[in-house]
């Protein structure tokens, strides 16, 4: 949806800029913030209207509350750090809400609609289903927009922010549920569930069992394919290391620039290693595919150095070495380095993210035991016959082999990644223009409220909501956007009361007369027989005059 | 007069489709008609239209007519529905000087008028020196869909310009001082009219000062003394440096500013009242201006001159320059360029005006021993300070241990409403104590105050009053 057009000086209707508008006016203020009674407005019609229209409203509430709260934490200046910690926190609330509001209804809808007693019926309830997800959802982007717009806190800016944190959040969970899975997958279940020293263990010696078997390659034959990749990863490591080591600090002005000249030379050496090395390893996948026996025929007499020189221990130590060191002076350099240049208060927000992550994690360990399991059976429970049967079955083998706590760090880390995309739509939509950025929290809970009302007829909505929530869609938007224009021009400060109140008003009962005027056509078709002569001559002349009113309006 | 259409109703065609497509999908009666709504708002944001004939009308009343520097003058628009039909949504702009900070309220209002109907828009403004002509208001009509917008230009009736003049920079070049003679009584015997002793006679004492009866009555010559009558000798030394320059919040005359609007108004009063006055500065540059310049770069108006307001001006003017305010470019009353109006922080009050040419602290010294020496015998020395630091305590003790009255008159622009702005009102008010007990009067101005009572209480004293 569309709004009137802003220009730089504040004053709407896409003409020319006002010359005449003070630069003193001290009133002036953020021109995202819609008034105070549009903010009213949008929040009640969205709320109440999304309660009408679907079931589990209160889930839509918080999680639109923790949505906004996060955006608005992300949007802070003061006390940065703490706030980012605590916004990814509530990336996971968020992703949950999202899942449990929409899921609720699902569930509900999927045990009410199956089994069916014959085969027609499927399509039918499949649609109802599906409906019924849609109307869901759209009450949840309604209330999400609706509780977002108190503040103006949903931008293209806070959404884009949100999305940035939301991903760093992301990453430690997944990371640390990657480590816990891994050598589980790499060993192979072994049918119990693994203890938290385990799975720490099991974390912990994953590089090194990697290490190990760069260093001691297992089997005969030629390793041609791990020499290479490690060739070419500590030539890479050890040119980003001397590139980063603060060497040249530490030394006088004629040895400094020696060392520069030598490491610059080096790097150009160990840059052309790498790419060889790269470009050999991409030739050695071939190794995995091609017998030992054809290989040794296709190289004929050097099948025996190249074997003895891929499996060459000496060479492989050192080089082993080398990497290790390499890591430990770039990633230390590197901290080092940033931890120089940024103040404290810097690097305590660009870890908040992370350290949101961390308490992701916490809240994950310290809640599996209680939330899991009660989660998963209420699933189970819900999903008609052997559907949740299975369910249970595959769940259950998850946490036996994983243990519920690896499951649950899984599953924290996809509500996290959830609300990371929700929050990436949504600033991509704003981007592109899909969504109004002025207004964007209006034109969201407009678009959701149209879109629940839109599929609410399939999940079996009665009239009066869906008409309602039609109406309610526009009248949303309308405040939304006028509200925004009202508050850029005559500052978020002014007294707009009495014309807001008449625009709204007029909106509302233009509404109301149309909805009334659609009540009574629905009642006129509902009794009707289609295909006869009449309805279809009344129809063509209700096609013909929409069109007609359309084609005018728009003009 | 522009009028534009916004077509921000258009977005009822696609959910008009949306909802057609999805009756059909669904075979819905309900949502086919309910396209209905959708459409329907399209056509009432195409039929809805501002009045051709809607017309707003504007009053100003500006309170202060002749505000002093630093004065809120409070704005008060009225904007009329002049026309026959209601206007739901009319937007004013008043067109408030870009100079001119808006300190309280708004020039804009959104209104909602009924024919014949009337709203007030109130807000204030803070005085500076110059004239600032208002400029028209700007009025946006929208419909009652908000789809149609005609936005003018209307012309304001009643005040259209806000003046604040400087008394001497602003007067008229040819302008004079009338050179009064000196009333001043003083403790020292000589020429006069008031009796002060008899002494014995000397050699080429005036034959009218003998005392004759004396000489009847016991034969010796005696020569009478009156009270002598001296015209006073005054330097006003205005304190433009740069910690000075600074104002409470962004749009208000810094310290410095208003150090030389007073001044001016003092050296008026001063000069008016007979009182033989010198003027200079301290933080200006000395060869700027038309002045002698003394040892320590100090521009010198002396008060025994032959054009001694006009070397006054020119100083004045060098005080304005440095401080960083100067009237519009299209000023009558002066030729500078427009106001800086210069950035600030929630606790710092505004800084303006040049950096100071690199005077440090004995540099300031050095400029206070070489005041000291310009100084007449006894002069009478009126420092007019913000007391922002603490250089003009050491010169009012300097001034006052080589028995020269001095009176300070500081303007407070310490008033920020900040933490910082708190701390240096407390410390200005330890400076005032401070001269107060070196033996200084001292005047404490608040630009919201009066500068008359302020200068009242400074020199009534020198000008013939009692103190």
């Amino acid at each position: 949806m569309t709004d009137e057009h802003a220009t730089p000086d504040g004053a709407g209707g896409g003409d020319t800029p006002n010359p005449a508008v003070p630069t003193g006016d001290s009133t002036e203020t953020s021109p995202a913030s819609p008034s105070r009674i549009a903010t009213v407005v949008v929040v009640a019609v969205s709320v109440g209207l999304s309660a009408l229209l679907g079931n589990g409203v209160g889930l839509a509430l918080a999680t639109a509350v923790a949505f906004a709260a996060s955006l608005w934490l992300v949007d802070r200046e003061r006390a940065r750090a703490p706030a980012l910690v605590l916004a990814g926190t509530l990336a996971l609330v968020v992703g949950a809400g999202f899942v449990a509001s929409v899921g609720v209804v699902v569930l509900e809808r999927l045990a009410s609609a199956y089994p069916v007693s014959t085969l027609a019926q499927v399509r039918t309830a499949g649609l109802g289903v599906a409906s019924a997800t849609v109307v869901a959802l759209g009450v949840t982007l309604a209330t999400v927009g609706g509780v977002a717009s108190v503040g103006g806190v949903l931008r293209e800016g806070t959404a884009s922010a949100y999305t940035e944190l939301a991903v760093k959040t992301f990453v430690v969970p997944l990371t640390l549920a990657a480590l816990f899975v891994a050598p589980t997958l790499l060993a192979g279940p072994d049918g119990t569930e693994p203890t938290l020293l385990e799975l720490v263990g099991g974390a912990l010696g994953l590089p090194l069992a990697l290490l190990g078997r760069l260093a001691l390659p297992a089997g005969q034959g030629t390793h041609l394919l791990s020499f290479a990749v490690l060739v070419a990863v500590t030539a890479a490591s050890l040119t980003r290391a001397l590139a980063v080591a603060p060497f040249p600090d530490v030394l006088r002005d004629e040895r400094r620039e020696r060392w520069r000249t030598r490491t610059e030379r080096a790097r150009v050496w160990l840059r052309t290693v790498a790419a060889l090395g790269g470009v050999t390893t991409s030739v050695a996948v071939a190794e995995l595919v091609v017998e030992q026996a054809t290989l040794a025929g296709v190289l004929g007499g050097l099948y025996g150095p190249l074997t003895a020189v891929t499996n060459s221990v000496a060479l492989r130590l050192p080089l082993v070495s080398v990497l290790l060191g390499a890591l430990v002076v770039w990633v230390v350099s590197a901290a080092l380095g940033r931890t120089v240049r940024a103040d404290a208060g810097d690097v305590a927000a660009r870890l908040g993210p992370y350290l949101g992550g961390v308490a992701v994690v916490v809240v994950a360990g310290l809640t599996h035991g209680v939330v899991l399991d009660p989660a998963l059976s209420t699933v189970a429970e819900g999903l008609p016959g052997a559907f949740g049967t299975a369910f249970e079955r595959q769940t259950g083998r998850l946490v036996e082999g994983f243990g519920s706590a690896v499951v649950a760090l899984a599953v924290a880390a996809g509500l996290v990644g959830l609300t990371a995309t929700v929050a990436l739509v949504v600033a991509l939509t704003t981007e592109v223009g899909a969504l109004d950025d002025r207004a964007t929290g209006p034109t969201l809970a407009a678009v959701g409220l149209f879109v629940a009302s839109g599929f609410a007829p399939g999940a079996g909505g009665r009239p009066v909501p869906v008409l309602a929530g039609l109406v309610g869609s526009f009248v949303v938007w309308d405040a939304g956007a006028y509200g925004l224009a009202l508050s850029r021009e005559a500052g978020p400060g002014g007294r707009t009361g009495r014309p807001e109140l008449v625009h709204v008003g007029a909106t509302v009962g233009v509404g109301c007369v149309l909805a009334g005027v659609a009540w009574a056509l629905r009642s006129v078709a509902v009794g009707a027989v289609f295909g006869t002569g009449a309805t279809l001559r009344v129809a063509f002349v209700a096609v013909v005059a929409g069109i007609v009113l359309l084609v005018a309006a728009l003009r | 007069m522009t009028d534009v259409r916004t077509g921000r109703w258009r977005v009822a065609a696609p959910a008009t489709l949306a909802l057609v497509s999805l009756g059909l999908l669904y075979a819905s009666p309900l949502l086919l008609s309910s396209a209905l709504v959708p459409l329907g708002y399209a056509v009432y944001g195409a039929l809805s239209a501002v009045p051709a004939d809607a017309n707003v009308r504007v009053e100003r009343v500006v309170s202060e007519g002749a505000p002093t520097p630093g004065e809120r003058v409070t704005v008060t628009v009225t904007v009329t529905n002049a026309s026959e039909t209601v206007l739901p949504d009319v937007r004013v702009i008043d067109g408030v000087p870009a100079e001119l900070a808006v300190v309280s309220g708004s020039p804009r209002r959104t209104l909602s008028l009924r024919p014949g109907e009337s709203a007030t828009v109130e807000y204030a403004v803070v005085a500076r020196r110059g004239e600032f002509p208002f400029e028209d208001a700007s009025v946006r009509l929208r419909s009652l869909a908000a789809s149609s917008i005609r936005t003018e230009s209307v012309t304001v009736q009643g005040d259209d310009r806000l003046t604040c003049r400087y008394p001497l920079s602003d007067a008229a070049a040819e302008a004079t001082t009338p050179r009064l003679s000196g009333t001043h009584p003083t403790d020292s015997g000589g020429p006069g009219t008031e009796f002060h002793s008899t002494r014995e006679y000397r050699s080429g004492d005036p034959r009218s000062r003998i005392d004759w009866r004396r000489l009847a009555k016991t034969g010796d010559l005696a020569t009478v003394s009156f009270r002598e009558e001296r015209a006073v000798r005054t330097v006003l030394v205005v304190d433009a440096r740069e910690p000075g320059r600074v104002a409470p919040r962004p749009g208000v005359p810094t310290g410095a500013e208003l150090a030389g609007y007073a001044g001016e108004r003092l050296f008026e009063a001063l000069t008016g009242a007979g009182a033989v006055t010198s003027v200079t500065a301290l933080g200006v540059d000395g060869a700027a201006t038309d002045a002698p310049v003394r040892p320590g770069d100090l521009p010198w108006a002396d008060g025994t001159a032959d054009a001694t307001t006009t070397l006054a001006r020119s100083v004045f003017a060098a005080v304005q320059a440095a401080v960083g305010t100067q009237p519009r470019t299209d000023d009558p009353l002066g030729d500078g360029t427009p106001a800086d109006e210069g950035a600030t922080t929630d606790d710092e009050p505004v800084r303006s005006g040049e950096a100071d040419a690199g005077v440090g602290a004995s540099g300031e010294d050095e400029r206070a021993r070489l005041l000291l020496a310009q100084l007449p015998p006894a002069a009478e020395v009126v420092l007019v300070s913000p007391l922002l630091d603490d250089r003009p305590v050491s010169l009012v003790r300097t001034l006052r241990s080589q028995g020269h009255p001095v009176t300070v008159v500081s303007p407070d622009v310490t008033d920020t409403g900040s933490v910082g702005g708190t701390v240096a009102g407390v410390e200005r008010r330890r400076r005032l104590r401070a001269v107060a007990a070196a033996g200084a009067r001292t005047s404490n101005w608040t630009p919201e105050g009066s500068l008359e009572r302020a200068l009242a209480e400074s020199v009534t004293h020198l000008v013939g009053g009692t103190a």
